[in-house]
């Protein structure tokens, strides 16, 4: 897998720590209820004010960082796939079926090829209720962060954006028709594309 | 007569690992003077346990604990030397060193950034802070958290390991003479 050493460049690249409205993750919050219980998957790093976010709901938070990840993907198919079933079996083989309800994947489906969200989105369908939500950003210029970046809630509707290298690398681009190969049982609940060139979409797994 | 005063100054501060060593220096090992001036119980960073751990009163742990570790209503902190592979239950728990295993905390469990949890915690408040390591779910619903509590209740207080070195053990245990 191609990972360009550029030089990290904020203005160029737009990839700096910023911190943005984020009207997707917003919607995402309004829908989720405070009487009931919310099984929430968070594919990020583990952070405060995420967590004192996400407190406010009844809820059961799973914190599975996905940089670990995509740090070990390689760009050769069968070690990456099976460096993917490594990851999910660590940690998903405490998780009861249908008990989780939103997933944030971040920008996580970026760092997936094809056969690899495919893998991932086959593991993943068993642990989600059916009606569950998967919010997830795409990158849409040419370059991208190598590794997954850190996302922290500011507010029920901002986010900071926090890369945690220099490093970029080809961005895959992907397009509604992209996603919707990759999730062929989700449809598409509200999509915005960011000034920042983020993408961000929710969707939500058909009945 | 216990003096709560320093251990409510100290609480939660890292100065606590910093007397234990010269509580258990070689010269002068004076574990009770320690216990007396900070009013928390401490098993120390040479110390291994391994079996059930219980007690009625706040507890330091910086030593290596496996098995399972219930204080009912009291507090208990991991410091940054201890590592634990432990079902723990407390009133509060503070994590800042390593611990494996399930938690849970009546009020409130609190994971340092030196803190390194790979495990289940369920309590009605959890706090993080940034730059620990979690692995594993956080389950904040306090209706729940009210019946998981462990039963096991009448286990001794602790059961230490056969094989583990005991004249280090000996010296440090007279340190844990509140341990109930």
């Amino acid at each position: 897998m191609l990972v360009q050493q550029a030089k990290f460049d904020p203005a160029v690249t737009s990839f700096g720590v910023q911190e943005t409205n984020s009207p997707v993750f917003a919607s995402l919050i309004e829908i989720m209820s405070k009487e009931r219980k919310w099984g929430i998957l968070d594919l990020g790093s583990a952070r405060s004010a995420n967590l004192e976010m996400l407190s406010k709901f009844r809820c059961r938070l799973f914190i599975e960082d996905a940089h670990e990840l995509a740090s070990a993907l390689s760009g050769k198919a069968a070690e990456d796939k099976a460096a993917l079933v490594h990851w999910f079996e660590q940690w998903a083989g405490g998780v009861s079926n249908e008990s989780i309800d939103v997933v944030i994947a971040w920008d996580i489906f970026n760092y997936l090829d094809t056969e690899l969200c495919k893998t991932f989105v086959e593991l993943l369908m068993p642990l989600l209720k059916p009606g569950a939500y998967i919010y997830l950003s795409v990158y849409s210029q040419k370059e991208m962060p190598a590794l997954p970046i850190r996302f922290t809630i500011i507010a029920d509707d901002r986010l900071e954006y926090q890369p945690l290298s220099q490093a970029t690398r080809p961005s895959p681009r992907f397009n509604q028709t992209d996603l919707r190969k990759r999730l062929p049982q989700f449809s598409i609940v509200k999509s915005v594309l960011l000034r920042n060139g983020m993408q961000e979409y929710l969707f939500k797994r058909s009945p | 007569m216990f003096d709560m005063n320093p251990m409510k100054r100290n609480a939660g501060k890292s100065t606590d690992a910093q007397e234990f060593e010269g509580a258990r220096a070689p010269v002068t090992p004076k574990p009770q003077s320690y216990e007396r001036s900070t009013g928390l119980a401490t098993i120390g960073p040479s110390i291994y346990i391994k079996g059930d751990l219980t007690g009625e009163e706040d507890l330091v742990i910086q030593g290596h604990v496996e098995g399972t570790i219930n204080l009912k209503q009291n507090n208990l902190t991991i410091g940054q030397e201890g590592k634990i592979n432990a079902n723990v239950f407390a009133r509060t728990i503070t994590v800042e060193g390593t611990l494996k295993g399930d938690i849970i905390g009546e009020e409130k469990v609190v994971i340092k950034k030196t803190g390194n949890v790979n495990g289940n915690v369920t309590a009605p408040r959890v706090s993080l802070e940034d730059g620990a390591r979690f692995k594993g779910s956080m389950d904040m619903d306090h209706k729940k958290t009210e019946s998981t509590a462990p039963r096991n209740e009448t286990a001794s207080v602790f059961k230490l390991d056969k094989s583990s070195n005991t004249d280090k053990t000996a010296v440090d245990v007279k340190g844990m003479g509140a341990l109930k």
